[in-house]
């Protein structure tokens, strides 16, 4: 059977079908969200900020191209998604560097989760985030397009308009920075420190004493 | 590091053909490069260590919206398609939000303080107020939903982006749409969404317009309540507040406010539109055209303009709140400045009883001076920490100023070694004091009124010969970052310096660290040295940094291979600790002070500088009753482990406390230089449940006092001051003779010694006090420096530089070389930071020091006459109006 493409949703949503917007919702939502918390590092505000990308998609649906199948279609529209996710990010950060103080003194209250076993997870994965926050906005972009939504370099070229010799540039330069900031973790693997519940604790330990 | 050799060229075509980006030929030729270089090799294999990085531990995404957004977005989505057109964005636009906090908050301090608004920014505010008092219209509370939602949605909605929180927007967003459209009474939906968040926000102290009211604390109770009542949630159902609500909106009645507010967006688009036409944005630079879906909106906005018939009236009404709308961002920026300026006149104010002293500390951070006739005691627990001087010279050395909060003075005072006499006749401790004018502080050029009491307590010495036996265990960190400018070569280093130095009665234990931790090597005698360097050799980094479980492991190995008569010590190396979270940290602390209360110590030593965590490394070894050193080179590590191993590894007494009494007559003020984080209350000298500082063998503490006397009379048989040190025994073997003598002492059983200083003991020149005086006083002024203390303010670098090099060349001393080198480092960048002329911080400064200055004599001196309460009044009016024109200035505003 034929699946429904994104310009028929569109219509249909037009047309007063109000779940034909709710399945492009769906067909959308993880890869908006993926790169709203990628450029966002993760972050409270990430559903707010694709809610507003889909309502803009509500009243200013783009044009689509005709004709040219599914896959053209859904791809436009994912430029088009991705385009708007990444202007409504900017405008986050933006208001955000200038209320910046505010939000510093909620983050220094934040205890980090869990008890030892997290501690080395929750430290690597805080390093990474601090490291892709150092990034420069376009470089963050193009590596999230490349290593996480495994777009290749003239898609990436495509979705934000640049040239692919850019990209290149873009993500060489990215990865460089990122490997020299991540050196002292790499290598590190995921292992967890073991045993721990079974030992006596120090408290019972000392009671010997 | 290796990819240096990598050109930029080179690692594109890396990444390119890690990506597959490359093909054929080029992709053939590059596979060749790439096997002939172990550069190229290297750098992708850390390519794609990183890229496993990022995939692995990228932020934490939901795949999908939460099912309540989702269906907000169904439910809009419904709404939209009943109703085509541009109208359902435009309720929601900022500043219609901004407008109505503007109004609240414009309410709110209308009703707090008049006269405020008299005297202040009058003309607009003013006239701001007659605006929304023609605009007013009275509203009975249950016509509320029917004629204005939008106000109470806009304003709730503020209240949610000041509370950080935004989910629940989107709902009404599309029920307002939708009533708009219709012109009839608000869905279902919107009212469902009212009550949750009136619910959700009743009680929850919100936004800074509340935060606003303390500063009218002390102007009338009244006054805040009713601010109180203004801005609080639950009243917003009350007439008053619902007149402002709808005083902003009302050019717009029901039904009608989408015109007006698409007139403001399409103003504001137009705007934006011109901007980028010109580049002119100051706020942005260089600017991205006009987003796509701005583009549409214009264009949508244009074409309904072009289709209405807008009548003369409502154009009318768009002109008049576009108006209204930049004045009231105004009033917004002005309102945010006077409230900076209130926060800080309010600080100014003395807190009810509290003491110049403690008002001083809560202004600058510094210790203030105290006064004899009310507390003539000064309290403290000892501390013989030097990292704060170690990597202090670092940071120089490396060419930065050291950060402010790490610098702790006494640390300064302590590294420079006194000469203070050895304790005789089988005494713990001696105690030495000595007293010259300072050379810094007001008119010290004249004589100066300002002297500096150094008191001096020194342990005994205990020979390496006679020492305990040690039982060492030390948890090192091998994470990562150790490999960093050879950090754990310099560990290995300084381990094989202390294992020199030990004996075969003595053993060590080594445990290291990095997500895991491990036993390397168990409690093994040091006679068995192949073991310990087998040990030591095969040490090498990478990993995570679990500091936590390094130190478990240690102390569990300490209890297992405890031994009783020796000094039992954890000694944890690493180059800072990472993120634990304040609460483990906590539990941490609370377990090594447990396991000192049983008899095992903890010292911390610190390496390499980029991730030092000092202050929890100092905290630690504060709960384990041991020393944190700081250690940036070989030279460092012979001084902190070999020349110091007594001091570091024999303790020779325990909750070591110092009181220094002040004569009442003799001493006008006093005040401690540093020691900050380590007073104890008077009362609590004699306390011995209270716990404080450990000694090791041979160590020597310096204390200085900056002291204002009254009047100095040489004959006087009254000692000018008085220093008694209380201490307990160390736990495990007793040491002296004197103490052997008295028997086993009970282990909480605390011995007083004390010792007195007579002004005829003084020394009437700096220059004519002891090298070691200078020393301590030098460097005490250094650190004082770096602290940017409120004390320093106006004394001079170049003076002390002066001073310091005199001394070098008068005694030869390394250390005073060492330190005139460090200032000489420091002063060109931090002499223009003492310089700086920061005219919002002097006029903070000075009021400060007024209202300080005011509380001082009304302690000192008690009742004031009533003209001086006039005098001060008229100058505190003039302090504070100046504060104010600075903050405005600050703010690039003008204060009329």
């Amino acid at each position: 059977m034929e699946e429904t493409n994104d310009q028929q949703l569109l219509a249909a949503f037009r047309g007063g079908d109000a779940h034909a917007f709710g399945q492009l919702v769906d067909r959308h939502q993880a890869s908006c969200l993926k790169l709203a918390a990628f450029l966002l590092g993760g972050r409270a505000e990430v559903e707010d900020t694709i809610q507003e990308v889909f309502l803009k998609l509500m009243q200013k649906p783009p044009n689509l191209p005709d004709g040219q199948g599914p896959e053209a279609c859904r791809a436009a529209l994912a430029a088009w998604l991705h385009r708007v996710t990444r202007n409504a990010c900017m405008d986050v950060l933006r208001s955000e560097s200038r209320r910046n103080h505010r939000e510093k003194a909620v983050a220094s209250r934040e205890a980090a989760p869990g008890g030892q076993n997290s501690v080395d997870a929750a430290d690597t994965r805080s390093a990474v985030e601090r490291s892709l926050k150092r990034l420069p906005e376009d470089q963050r972009e193009v590596l999230f397009l490349r290593l996480l939504a495994d777009r290749s370099y003239r898609e990436i070229a495509e979705m934000t308009g640049k040239k692919a010799g850019t990209v290149g540039w873009l993500i060489s330069t990215g990865l460089r920075a990122l490997g020299e900031d991540l050196e002292p973790l790499l290598g590190m693997g995921t292992s967890r420190p073991k045993g721990g519940s079974a030992r006596p604790t120090l408290q019972a330990l000392l009671q010997n004493l | 590091m290796q990819n240096d050799k990598i050109n930029n060229e080179q690692h594109e075509r890396l990444c390119a053909f890690l990506f597959g980006e490359l093909e054929g030929a080029d992709r053939a030729a590059f596979a060749k490069e790439l096997a002939a270089s172990p550069e190229l090799q290297a750098e992708q294999s850390r390519i794609e260590a990183s890229i496993e990085l990022v995939k692995e531990f990228a932020p934490v995404t939901p795949v999908a919206l939460s099912p309540g957004a989702r269906a907000g977005l169904v439910v809009a989505a419904e709404k939209a398609v009943g109703t085509p057109g541009p109208k359902l964005a435009w309720y929601r636009h900022p500043s219609l939000q901004v407008a109505a906090a503007t109004m609240l908050a414009f309410v709110a301090f209308r009703a707090l303080d008049e006269r405020m608004f008299e005297n202040s920014a009058t003309g607009d505010f003013g006239r701001r107020g007659e605006v929304a008092k023609s605009n007013r219209k009275s509203v009975p509370k249950d016509d509320l939903a029917t004629l204005a939602p939008e106000a109470r949605v806009d304003y709730l909605a503020d209240l949610d982006t000041e509370k950080g929180v935004t989910t629940g927007v989107l709902a009404p967003g599309a029920a307002v749409g939708d009533r708009v459209a219709e012109g009839g009474t608000p869905s279902a939906a919107a009212e469902d969404w009212y009550l949750q968040h009136d619910r959700g926000a009743t009680g929850t102290p919100h936004s800074p317009q509340a935060g606003s009211s303390t500063l009218f604390l002390g102007k009338g109770g009244d006054a805040q309540a009713r601010a109180g009542d203004v801005l609080g949630v639950d009243n917003l159902f009350d007439d008053d507040a619902l007149d402002v609500t709808l005083g902003m909106i009302a050019v717009g009645e029901s039904g009608a406010v989408d015109v007006p507010a698409a007139r403001a967006r399409l103003l504001e688009l137009e705007k934006a539109e011109k901007e980028v036409e010109l580049g002119n944005n100051w706020v942005l630079g260089q600017l991205d055209p006009l987003p796509d879906e701005d583009k549409a909106e214009l264009g949508l906005l244009r074409g309904y303009f072009e289709n209405v018939e807008v009548s003369a009236e409502q154009a009318e009404q768009g002109r008049l709140l576009a108006e209204q709308l930049e004045v009231e961002a105004e009033l917004r920026r002005a309102i945010e400045v006077e409230r900076e300026f209130l926060t800080i006149v309010q600080n100014c104010i003395p807190k009810p009883g509290e003491k110049p002293s403690a008002m001083y500390y809560r202004y600058w951070g510094d210790n203030g001076y105290e006064f004899p006739v009310n507390d003539n005691l000064s309290t403290f627990s000892i501390d013989v920490d030097t990292a704060s001087y170690t990597l202090a010279r670092r940071y120089l050395q490396e060419g930065y100023l050291p950060e402010r909060a790490q610098i702790r003075t006494e640390e300064f005072v302590n590294y420079a070694t006194p000469d203070l006499p050895a304790p005789t006749g089988g005494d713990v401790f001696g105690i030495t004091m000595e007293l010259a004018p300072s050379p810094f502080g007001p008119n010290a050029e004249a004589g100066g009124e300002h002297r500096l009491l150094r008191v001096g307590v020194r342990g005994m010495e205990v020979d390496m010969t006679e020492r305990d036996p040690v039982a060492l265990t030390f948890v090192v960190d091998v994470s990562g970052s150790m490999a960093t400018g050879g950090r754990l070569e310099l560990v290995k280093h300084s381990l094989r310096l202390l294992v020199g130095e030990l004996d075969p009665a003595d053993s060590i234990a080594l445990i290291t660290f990095n997500n895991t931790a491990t036993r390397v090597l168990d409690m093994t005698s040091v006679g068995n040295g192949a073991a310990i360097e087998r040990a030591l050799y095969e040490m090498k980094t990478g990993g995570g940094t679990n500091a936590e479980g390094g130190l478990r492991l240690g102390y569990e190995e300490a209890v297992l291979a405890h031994t009783p008569g020796a000094q039992n010590r954890v000694v944890f190396l690493s180059d800072g600790v990472g993120n634990i979270g304040e609460t483990n940290e906590q539990k941490l602390i609370a377990d090594v002070k447990r396991a000192r209360d049983k008899g095992i110590y903890l010292n911390t030593i610190g390496f390499g500088m980029t991730n030092h965590n000092d202050h929890f490394l100092e905290q630690l070894a504060d709960g384990g009753d041991g020393l944190c050193n700081y250690v940036d080179g070989a030279d460092e590590a012979q001084r902190a482990l070999v020349d110091n191993f007594t001091g570091a590894f024999q303790t020779i007494a325990r909750d070591v406390k110092i009181q220094v009494e002040f004569d009442k007559e003799q001493v006008l003020s006093y005040r401690q230089l540093g020691y900050e984080n380590r007073a104890i209350a008077d009362v609590n000298f004699r306390n011995d449940a209270v716990d404080a500082g450990e000694v090791g063998a041979g160590q020597q503490v310096v204390a200085l006092y900056e002291v204002v006397l009254r009047d100095a009379d040489p004959s006087n048989e009254t000692p000018l001051a008085t220093t008694r040190v209380r201490y307990k025994a160390p736990h495990g073997k007793l040491l002296t003779a004197a103490e052997s003598d008295d028997k086993q002492l009970g282990a909480n059983e605390a011995t007083e010694i004390e010792s007195s200083f007579y002004w005829n003991q003084a020394s009437g020149l700096f220059d004519g006090s002891s090298i070691g005086f200078q020393k301590s006083a030098l460097s005490a002024q250094f650190a004082e420096f770096l602290r940017r203390s409120s004390h320093a303010k106006g004394d001079s670098l170049s003076l002390l530089r002066y001073k310091l090099e005199e001394l070098a060349r008068t005694s030869g001393d390394a250390e005073v070389i060492e330190l005139s080198a460090l200032v000489q480092l420091a002063q060109p960048q931090l002499e223009p930071e003492l310089l700086a002329q920061n005219n919002l911080r002097r006029a903070a400064d000075d009021l400060q020091q007024f209202e300080y200055d005011c509380l001082r004599t009304s302690y000192l001196d008690g009742d004031q006459p009533e003209g001086w309460l006039v005098t001060t009044n008229a100058t505190r009016e003039q302090l504070r109006e100046k504060l104010r024109i600075e903050i405005y200035e600050a703010n690039g505003m003008d204060a009329r």
